[in-house]
């Protein structure tokens, strides 16, 4: 149908077809049907009823011969065209006349036909199995995120939980088409024992996010292909889980208020108990001390040195007693105060005297002081810094001293305890005094 | 299968196509079976397209056939392809006469004695044409002079429907026209006719 075709399919002519067919129904013999009564509002019967009588007068006026010579004329001619069609037929090997018997449109259109009803045939048998693979690879896609947790399985702590679930990692390499770097780096990790055969198809995806998320991070989580620590994912996830739980979120921080609150009060009574201790623990340790360094220094010059080391200690020897007096006069109230301030108080006073301290050996002392005074405290850096530098310093004056011993010993005697000298020359010594 | 076992028997009329196949395969009197199946229709349409000499054109029409049979392969219904090469012809025909002043006297007038334009006007003075029927006759005339009225398209379209017996489909593909559009200029040609023809319907 041309567009100029199109453009004359007019509403009008619409009507006027309807007409004309029924019309032509009237002609024909038939009996009216429902649209012959629709158009009674178009058209009137009796018009219907002209037009049939039109057909018939015209259908019974005579039809004029065509002239003999003509029909002679054109039966010659087609007798001279079937000879010559024959002819050529007879011309033709069979391959030919078969292929243009083919090659005509209807035998063309019909074997056109067939072919696109086998191939449709065939496309819709072939769907049955292409679309269960798509329900499998699309189970299988579902189940992709469990490939960048299986890496996690391999880690001490997963045991338990590849145990109750050792499927994850097993669609791995051929359900997952996305190239994820992280899977990939951390794919060796996996061991043999934590792939099955085979992954549940029909798993529900909230579990399997659930047990990747307790698995380990996702490989958002570590960029770099190491996974995070295992706390921080906890964290995250109750973090995660106070946002998106505003009053539970709110309990837990009230609880750890309480428990905030709690460990103060108990670290407040531990620390005034503590504090005692600590005070007769320095003092016997300040007396071990300076035993040691006593027995250590054999000139008057080390003795007077080590008393002079001595002398926060026997400061302290001299406090403590008071103190101790003042923390049993004061009531169980004020008591945790002053004790927790007091150990913050003795921290700052050892730290100054550290810093004050202009020998090695003073600074040793101070040293262990503050070790334990930050102990007592509670400032566990602190104590922690304080023992590494208590190391360092012990180190320094072990040295010191022995160079000064070195120093201090005669050459006889030096010779003596010279492991390098040879007994030979030992012996000519001997026999010389 | 019915229809199949009919055509074998003999009992229904084998088909334009498959006669026109025999005859292309060397059978000539395929073509005299379809020469007289259509060589009257197509006389009348010929007529009533306005061609001074209608057997000329079918004539022509079956020449063409003829001598462009091998051509043929199918793509339309015979009767269609006839039709067009006849339309073609008239329209060519309608051109050469178009400086024509009047009717040639050697004209047929379409009746059923065959005579010519100049026999009948000689005759019917002479009133020797008794045995026809004068009602038939009175009305032969006036539906000539009302059908020379119809415009070109819709006297084309009823001759074709109602002289030559086209389906409107084999009207609409002959004349390249829409199917609507060719029940509309019939309907158009019928309401012309019942209204110059009222005195004999």
């Amino acid at each position: 149908m041309t567009r100029r075709q199109a453009t004359e399919n007019t509403a009008q002519e619409r009507v006027d077809a309807a007409v004309v067919d029924a019309y032509e129904r009237r002609v024909a013999g038939h009996a009216a049907t429902a649209e012959d009564a629709a158009l009674e509002a178009e058209i009137a019967a009796a018009e219907l009823s002209a037009y049939v009588s039109l057909h018939q007068r015209v259908a019974n006026l005579p039809q004029g011969d065509v002239a003999l010579g003509v029909r002679s004329v054109v039966l010659t001619a087609a007798a001279l065209g079937a000879q010559e069609h024959a002819a050529r037929l007879n011309a033709q090997s069979p391959l030919v006349r078969a292929l243009s018997w083919i090659m005509r449109p209807g035998p063309l259109l019909a074997a056109v036909t067939a072919a696109a009803v086998l191939v449709a045939v065939s496309v819709r048998h072939e769907d049955a199995p292409l679309a269960g693979a798509h329900e499998d690879s699309a189970v299988a896609m579902a189940d992709a995120p469990t490939v960048q947790a299986a890496p996690e399985v391999a880690k001490p702590a997963a045991p338990a939980l590849a145990a109750q679930d050792p499927a994850p990692a097993a669609p791995a390499p051929a359900a997952a088409p996305t190239p994820e770097p992280p899977a990939v780096v951390a794919a060796p990790e996996v061991p043999a024992a934590a792939a099955p055969p085979a992954a549940p198809m029909a798993r529900p995806m909230r579990t399997i996010e659930a047990q990747t998320a307790s698995l380990g991070p996702s490989p958002a989580d570590a960029p770099t292909g190491h996974a995070a620590p295992r706390e921080e994912l906890a964290k995250r996830e109750v973090a995660a889980d106070a946002e998106q739980k505003p009053s539970a979120g709110k309990a837990k921080a009230e609880v750890a208020a309480a428990d905030e609150t709690l460990q103060a009060a108990t670290a407040s009574n531990d620390r005034d108990n503590a504090g005692k201790k600590a005070n007769l623990a320095n003092l016997e340790q300040a007396k071990l001390d300076v035993a040691n360094e006593r027995a250590g220094y054999r000139t008057p010059a080390s003795g007077a040195q080590a008393a002079q080391d001595n002398a926060p200690v026997a400061a302290q020897m001299a406090a403590e007693p008071q103190q101790k007096d003042n923390a049993e006069t004061r009531n169980a109230g004020t008591r945790n105060q002053v004790a927790g301030k007091a150990a913050a108080d003795a921290v700052e006073r050892w730290r100054q005297s550290v810093e004050d301290a202009q020998t090695p050996e003073e600074r040793v002392v101070a040293l262990k002081q503050l070790v334990v005074a930050a102990q007592n405290a509670g400032e566990d850096k602190i104590a922690k810094a304080a023992q590494q530098a208590l190391k360092a310093a012990q180190a320094q004056v072990v040295a010191r001293k022995r160079a000064q011993s070195l120093q201090e010993t005669p050459p006889s005697q030096r010779a003596k305890t010279a492991p390098s000298q040879g007994s030979g020359e030992l012996k000519a010594q001997k026999a010389k005094e | 299968m019915l229809s199949w076992l009919l055509m074998v028997l003999g009992e229904e009329p084998v088909s334009d196509e498959t006669l026109f196949a025999r005859y292309q395969n060397g059978d000539a009197r395929a073509m005299t079976t379809l020469y007289d199946r259509h060589a009257r229709p197509l006389r009348a349409f010929a007529q009533q397209r306005g061609a001074a000499r209608p057997d000329d054109i079918v004539q022509d029409a079956f020449l063409r056939v003829v001598r462009n049979g091998a051509s043929f392969q199918g793509q339309a219904k015979f009767r269609t392809w006839l039709y067009t090469i006849a339309r073609n012809l008239c329209v060519d025909a309608s051109r050469r006469d178009r400086f024509r002043s009047g009717p040639s006297l050697d004209a047929p007038t379409g009746s059923e004695d065959n005579r010519t334009l100049g026999d009948r006007i000689a005759n019917d003075s002479i009133g020797t044409d008794a045995s026809r029927n004068l009602a038939d006759r009175q009305f032969q005339t006036a539906f000539d002079a009302a059908m020379a009225q119809l415009p070109d398209e819709q006297r084309e379209v009823f001759a074709l429907r109602e002289l030559s017996g086209l389906s409107f489909a084999e009207i609409a593909e002959a004349t390249a026209s829409n199917e609507n559009t060719v029940k509309s200029r019939m309907r158009y040609a019928l309401k012309q006719l019942r209204e110059a023809l009222s005195d004999f319907l």
